[in-house]
């Protein structure tokens, strides 16, 4: 009995070993002390960035396959391209894979396809009341990492028979491809990187230089503090907690959140930007965008936007005096039932608005705008279409 | 309880709302209706935002029979999809440059509309390639539904500043 209790844990192992495998993609690490950019060129790929101890930088890049065929595992890494090089004190660092990758991958294979059995999609009733969300709510947000499980993921899904008969989904017949890419790199170096079709999640407050261009990238950073940083993102997602110093170009971001910014360019349109609090000398440059301002640093010196067609929500400064002023055209502004509107002119000058407060405080708010919408609120904002 | 769906791109901002359980099998059932069916864009647009916050996980459907037909079901279904977005979009857009005189604001919004067409184009190609993608369709889908947002969105903002008919220079 206990010899065939051995063999069953030994065919068990066996039958696991076989379905997953990992693949090695690229494994290596490069002494920190010779280079002082990193280059970094992804296309397809989903890739963690944490902070090296050792002052090296460190590539570990698997793939975990379960359920594939050795014919589909060779396939899918056909598809990937990974290169580096040093070049004087540049590294850099190349990869492409012809199948955009996730954190994890599940095919179903089924002969008749599959369906679905449960409700239909429901949504909780949407407020048309927005409160003020403190700094603290956008971080807890940022470092939100939540994975579907193949048992939640397989929840209401079901094969079909070819009859129109449903059956349950074995997950013997789920393929799943994980990733697993971490770069390690030490906090202070400096990083280049153009990123098309991917996810990167950093895991350190970087202090080096970033320049950086992404495309349909989904970024999630913790603080970038370089004052020369330079940001040019399209579509895609953008949160990161504390950004401090250097110019941001946004264009079309979703989900685009960030905790607190100071001493920050923006450059944006077609976007929606929440931000938890403003900080010193923030300057927004925006075309038909739409901000949530939740707060002000104590010391936040001079607020300024110039926009066009723009919708900016904005929390009254908390604790914090402070003038408001506004100039433009064709503009509405709301502040509970209140509602000001200064209609727009032939030539379409800039004329003085609004203003709010003792024009003496140190603290300014300064919004130039054309064609726009302008909330304010204490503690909450209603909107009222 | 369902509801209205235009009401979910007013609250895109707060997603700490729990996610729907059942946000894919949405997603599928759009997809499996039959061509004869007529697909509102709007749904769409609902189903594509619910994946667009919850998807993390990415997956393939494969189906033996349809692969080895040229025109999956799938590829037929996204057609169809595509043809009523794109008609949507064009109605969208003929009552946006109605409803405004402003000649750089209609050139700005041809310049975003023709950038995503660009990239529709692109993805379309990798759809070519790989049809049993869910991400792929998703982010076709995605482009689609931005199209449309973004045209409806300006026709919201400018009807709000067209009901101002009085001047005002006020301090609170």
């Amino acid at each position: 009995m206990k010899t065939l209790f051995k063999i069953l844990v030994l065919m068990l192992i066996t039958s696991w070993a076989a379905n997953a495998q990992i693949h090695k993609i690229y494994n290596k690490s490069f002494d920190a002390n010779s280079i002082t950019t990193l280059d970094l060129n992804l296309d397809g790929v989903y890739v963690k960035i944490e902070e090296s101890l050792d002052n090296k930088i460190h590539f570990n890049y698997t793939i975990e396959f379960d359920n594939y065929s050795k014919k589909a595992i060779e396939e899918q890494l056909e598809g990937i391209k990974t290169i580096a090089k040093i070049v004087d004190s540049k590294l850099v660092f190349e990869t492409f894979s012809e199948t955009p990758l996730s954190d994890v991958v599940y095919s179903i294979e089924s002969l008749h396809g599959i369906t679905f059995e449960g409700d239909y999609m429901t949504f909780k009733e949407t407020s048309e009341i927005r409160w003020r969300k403190p700094k603290k709510y956008f971080y807890g947000m940022n470092d939100d990492t939540k994975v579907e499980t193949l048992k939640e993921y397989l929840k209401d899904l079901r094969g079909l028979d070819g009859k129109g008969e449903t059956h349950k989904i074995d997950s013997k017949n789920v393929k799943t491809l994980k990733t697993n890419f971490i770069i390690k790199i030490p906090a202070d170096i400096n990083l280049r990187i153009r990123s098309f079709d991917s996810h990167m999640t950093f895991k350190l407050d970087l202090t080096g230089l970033v320049n950086m261009n992404a495309r349909n990238t989904n970024l999630k950073f913790m603080s970038l503090t370089n004052p020369l940083n330079n940001f040019d993102i399209a579509n895609g997602k953008f949160r990161s907690n504390d950004l401090k110093g250097g110019a941001y170009k946004f264009n079309h971001v979703s989900d685009l959140k960030i905790a607190s910014v100071d001493h920050l360019n923006i450059d944006s349109e077609f976007t929606t930007i929440i931000i938890g609090e403003v900080g010193r000398k923030v300057k927004i440059v925006d075309f038909n965008g739409k901000f949530w301002l939740n707060n002000f640093s104590k010391d936040f010196y001079n607020f300024q936007m110039d926009t066009e067609y723009s919708e900016i929500n904005l929390f009254y400064p908390k604790d914090v005096k402070f003038y408001f002023e506004s100039y433009g055209h064709d503009t509405a502004f709301y502040e509970g039932n209140n509602i000001t509107n200064i209609t727009a002119n032939r030539k379409n000058e800039y004329s003085k608005m609004m203003t709010i407060g003792e024009e003496e405080s140190p603290n300014t708010i300064k919004i130039n705008a054309a064609h726009g919408i302008i909330r304010f609120g204490k503690d909450f904002i209603e909107i009222n279409e | 309880m369902k509801r209205d769906i235009r009401h979910i791109f007013k609250d895109e901002e707060d997603d700490l709302k729990p996610i729907p359980k059942n946000h894919r099998a949405e997603f599928l059932t759009k997809l499996r209706k039959p061509k004869s069916q007529k697909q509102n864009p709007l749904v769409w647009l609902g189903v594509a935002a619910a994946l667009v916050i919850a998807l993390t996980i990415g997956f393939n459907v494969f189906n033996s029979d349809a692969l080895e037909n040229n025109t999956t079901p799938i590829v037929a279904q996204v057609e169809n999809i595509e043809a009523e977005y794109l008609a949507s979009i064009e109605a969208e857009w003929q009552s946006f440059i109605a409803l405004t005189e402003d000649e750089k604001l209609v050139k700005r919004f041809r310049k975003k509309l023709d950038e995503l067409d660009m990239d529709y184009q692109e993805i379309s190609k990798q759809f070519k390639n790989d049809s049993n993608n869910i991400l792929v369709i998703e982010a076709l889908v995605d482009n689609l539904q931005t199209r449309l947002q973004i045209l409806k969105d300006i026709q919201k903002h400018i009807k709000i500043l067209n009901q101002n008919n009085e001047h005002h220079e006020n301090t609170f």
